[in-house]
C-alpha cells in the first residue's frame, strides 16, 4: 500500500481534538480513506490574555487507490 | 465576426434518444442543461426549459429544428423546480401545446414568486440580525431580480406526487420528491434505463443552494440531506444534471454533499461557542468572501439565508438553542 500525505490546518474555538476534526471533516468532503492526521504543531490562539480558539496543522494519510477501467 | 459555435457545444446524446442541450445563462453558471428525450411516434419530453429570455428560447429552438424535432411533437415538460433558469420559459411552452408537468409545491412557489413585495425579505432579513435601514432604497421584490427570466406557466396541466409514474409513450419516468432546494423540487427517473435526471438537487461540481426565505418550511437543509439519502438509495446508472456534466456514481456525490454540509454545520456550531449570534453575525465569519469588495451584493443575501438554514438545523438536533431577542432578533447558541 502506498500512502498520500495532505498538510491542513484546522483551527477550533473549543478544543485541539475538534481542531483536528474540522480539518478531517473538511478534508472527508473530498478525500476518501484517511488513516491517520499527525498533529505537527499547535497553537493557543489567544486574545486580552485568554485562550479563544486552538489550531493545529496536521500531516494527513489516505490510501491511493487506483481504479480499473472496466 | 465570432465563429459559429459546433454543434457539439450545444447539444449531445448521452445516451440512446437522450440528448442534452446547453442553454445560455446570463450569470454564473453560465450554462443550464435541459435534457430532450424521445418518447417513441414522434413525440418528445423535455426536462426543464432553461429561463424565458430570448436567447435562451431560440437555442432550444435551434436544437429542436438540428434534430427535425416539430414544435408540437414536444408534447411534454417534465420541471424539477420554478426557478427561472428550470421553469423560466414554461408559458411560451405551454402556449404551444407542451403539457406541463410540476409539482404543486412549486406551482404554490411561482404564484408566490409572481406576487412577492421587497417587504417579506426585509422583515425576515431584520429578524436574522441583517442591518436594514428602515427605509430602504433600492430593495428588489422577487421579480425586479427575475423579470427578464421568468415567464412561468402559472397553470401546470398536471401536479406530480411523489413516487407517481407517468407513462409517456415507450417510457415510465418516476417523479421522487427532494425537497431542500426548493419546497417540491422533483428528480424524473426514467425506470427503464435508470437515468435520474436530477435539477439542482446533486450537482457534480457545485452544491446548490439551501436557504431559509420569508416563506420557506423551516428547515430545508434537514430536507435536503433527508433526500440525499432518499436518492442515493435508487438504483440508477447515469445522472443528469442541471449545471455540470453527466456521471454515473450518484452515491459518491450525495455523500460529499452530506459530508460538506456536515462539516459547515461543524464550522458554524465552532462559531457559536463565544455565545449566542445572529445569522447575519455568523455569516460574517463562515462566509466572509460574500463581505470582499467586488462581491455581487445579492451573494450576502443568499449566503444568510443558507446560514439560517444550517442554523436552523443545528436547532432541531438540539446542538444550539435558538432564541428571540426582545430586539425582534433571532439567536442561535
Amino acid at each position: 500500500m502506498v500512502e498520500k500525505i495532505v498538510e491542513l490546518t484546522g483551527t477550533s474555538s473549543r478544543s485541539i481534538e475538534e481542531a483536528v476534526q474540522m480539518a478531517l471533516s473538511r478534508a472527508s468532503v473530498t478525500v476518501s480513506g484517511i488513516r491517520r492526521a499527525e498533529i505537527t504543531s499547535t497553537t493557543a490562539l489567544v486574545e486580552n490574555g485568554r485562550i479563544n480558539g486552538w489550531k493545529v496543522e496536521l500531516r494527513v494519510a489516505f490510501e491511493i487507490r487506483d481504479r480499473i477501467h472496466e | 465576426m465570432t465563429e459559429p459555435v459546433p454543434d457539439a457545444a450545444r447539444m449531445r446524446e448521452v445516451a440512446p434518444g437522450v440528448l442534452e442541450v446547453f442553454l445560455p445563462l446570463p450569470s454564473k453558471p453560465s450554462i443550464v442543461n435541459v435534457f430532450l428525450i424521445a418518447l417513441g411516434g414522434e413525440r418528445w419530453a423535455l426536462v426543464d426549459t432553461g429561463t424565458g429570455r430570448e436567447e435562451s428560447r431560440a437555442a432550444l429552438d435551434e436544437a429542436l429544428a438540428r434534430r427535425g424535432i416539430e414544435p408540437e411533437a414536444l408534447t411534454e415538460l417534465l420541471a424539477t423546480h420554478h426557478h427561472p433558469d428550470h421553469f423560466g420559459a414554461s408559458a411560451w411552452l405551454k402556449a404551444r401545446g407542451t403539457r406541463i408537468h410540476l409539482s404543486a409545491l412549486e406551482r404554490d412557489r411561482v404564484a408566490y414568486a409572481l406576487n412577492a413585495s421587497a417587504e417579506d425579505m426585509l422583515v425576515h432579513g431584520r429578524r436574522h440580525g441583517m442591518p436594514i435601514p428602515a427605509q430602504p432604497t433600492g430593495a428588489p421584490s422577487p421579480m425586479d431580480l427575475w423579470a427578464a427570466s421568468f415567464q412561468p406557466a402559472t397553470e401546470p396541466d398536471h401536479l406530480p406526487e411523489d413516487g407517481e409514474v407517468l407513462e409517456l409513450g415507450t417510457r415510465r419516468f418516476q417523479a421522487i420528491w427532494t425537497p431542500g432546494h426548493t419546497p417540491g423540487h422533483l428528480c424524473w427517473l426514467d425506470l427503464e434505463s435508470r437515468i435520474l435526471f436530477v435539477g439542482d438537487h446533486l450537482l457534480p461540481k457545485i452544491t446548490p443552494h439551501v436557504g431559509v426565505f420569508a416563506t420557506s418550511p423551516p428547515n430545508p437543509l434537514g430536507d435536503f440531506l433527508a433526500s440525499q439519502e432518499k436518492v442515493a438509495a435508487l438504483d440508477v446508472a447515469l445522472v443528469c444534471p442541471a449545471h455540470g456534466g453527466v456521471y454515473a456514481d450518484h452515491r459518491h456525490r450525495a455523500g460529499q454533499l452530506v459530508a460538506h454540509h456536515e462539516h459547515r454545520l461543524r464550522v458554524m456550531a465552532d462559531l457559536l461557542q463565544a455565545g449566542p449570534k445572529s445569522a447575519f453575525e455568523v455569516t460574517r465569519q463562515a462566509f466572509a468572501w460574500v463581505f470582499e469588495d467586488g462581491v455581487n451584493r445579492f451573494q450576502i443575501g443568499a449566503a444568510v439565508m443558507e446560514t439560517i438554514a444550517h442554523l436552523e438545523l443545528l436547532a432541531v438536533r438540539g446542538t444550539v438553542p435558538r432564541t428571540l431577542g426582545e430586539d425582534g432578533v433571532v439567536r442561535f447558541g
